[in-house]
């Protein structure tokens, strides 16, 4: 298995994971990718939360990219450590994309009557599109939590870059928001 | 504390819901909810919500396998897709039939241009100008000859 995050990797180890891609071996591309993926979920919580309920799109897109920069000779030049560098590159592209596009979620994917037994997924989905649509710090900072309890990603004080007790309380303020919103009550929003 | 407001200290519940809080943070919020049952209440609330949350922002991820099937199958259909024409260069073909059809209608050879219907010459016989009708463009090469012989 490998490590979730590419700060306990070496660089050695990158290289050999990128040999792996690049040979096109299924196992070693499986594992290429299972080590670029985190990366690049990482720099869509952190750079484009907003963005994240397309997550699985834009994770897809940017894997398309890689794939397309191994086709050239120039594009395997970024196939090189570190790839936190390359899931960067892979990413901004496909959100690119989307921002351009003013993609939107469409209303009835919301606002539609469900059964009873979908209603816990319904209510799921609720509580993603209000934290995403919270201010871009305070949807960042939950994701970033999310992340570090699923082993994604750092410590939330990592991920924001503050100190600890700072990055619990914008947690807590993002929570709250979220709650109170899911409610139905009315927040003053304000990012951290 | 009845006139304390609605989930007065949920902030604080979260932080220690999830651990976040300080000893002592914790030790005073455990002795407050002791007498506020707003604050029970909101206790048994948020312990719901934090696992929702999380679930809600944890995307059911498909396997390594399964999305580099998909990627590849992308691949493959946009290898497949022949190459769409870029509108950009749609404007450079209609850019160029454009400068053609201006450089025909500039450099078209003046003898195939149309004769003036009339000219205004000055006529030594007489004084002031007159208008010679030249050579009549729509009546055909002969018209002009028919003219010359009825003089």
């Amino acid at each position: 298995m490998v490590p979730a995050t590419s700060e306990k990797r070496t660089r050695e180890e990158e290289l050999e994971l990128i040999a792996g891609f690049l040979s096109r071996k299924p196992l070693a591309e499986v594992s290429f990718l299972d080590a670029v993926r985190p990366l690049i979920r990482g720099q869509a919580r952190r750079h484009f939360p907003e963005r994240w309920q397309e997550v699985d799109d834009v994770e897809q897109s940017a894997l398309l990219r890689v794939c397309e920069l191994r086709e050239t000779e120039a594009g395997r030049k970024h196939l090189c450590p570190w790839l936190r560098e390359l899931a960067k590159l892979a990413v901004d592209a496909p959100v690119a994309v989307l921002f351009r596009a003013k993609k939107t979620l469409p209303l009835k994917d919301w606002d539609r009557a469900v059964p009873p037994n979908q209603e816990a997924a319904f209510e799921l989905k609720r509580l993603l599109k209000i934290a995403v649509s919270l201010p871009r710090g305070m949807a960042a900072t939950m994701l970033a939590q999310a992340g570090f309890v699923t082993g994604e990603g750092p410590a939330l004080h990592e991920a924001l870059d503050v100190d600890e007790r700072s990055a619990r309380r914008r947690l807590a303020r993002a929570q709250d928001a979220v709650i109170e919103i899911a409610e139905g009550g009315e927040v003053e929003l304000k990012d951290d | 504390m009845t006139d304390a407001p609605k989930d007065h200290r949920r902030q604080d519940i979260l932080l220690y819901q999830q651990g976040y809080l300080e000893d002592a943070e914790r030790a005073e919020l455990e002795a407050h909810m002791r007498d506020c049952a707003s604050c029970q209440a909101t206790m048994e609330k948020v312990a719901r919500f934090l696992p929702a949350l999380q679930q809600a922002l944890t995307p059911k991820l498909r396997s390594s396998a399964e999305l580099l099937a998909a990627v590849k199958a992308q691949m493959a259909a946009k290898e497949r897709k022949p190459a769409r024409f870029p509108f950009w260069n749609l404007a450079w073909v209609g850019l160029a039939v454009a400068s053609a059809a201006v450089a025909l209608i500039v450099l078209q050879p003046s003898a195939q241009k149309p004769q003036p219907r009339s000219n205004i010459v000055y006529s030594p016989h007489r004084p002031g100008w007159d208008v010679d009708a030249g050579p009549d463009v729509d009546a055909g090469p002969d018209a002009g000859d028919e003219r010359d012989a009825g003089d």
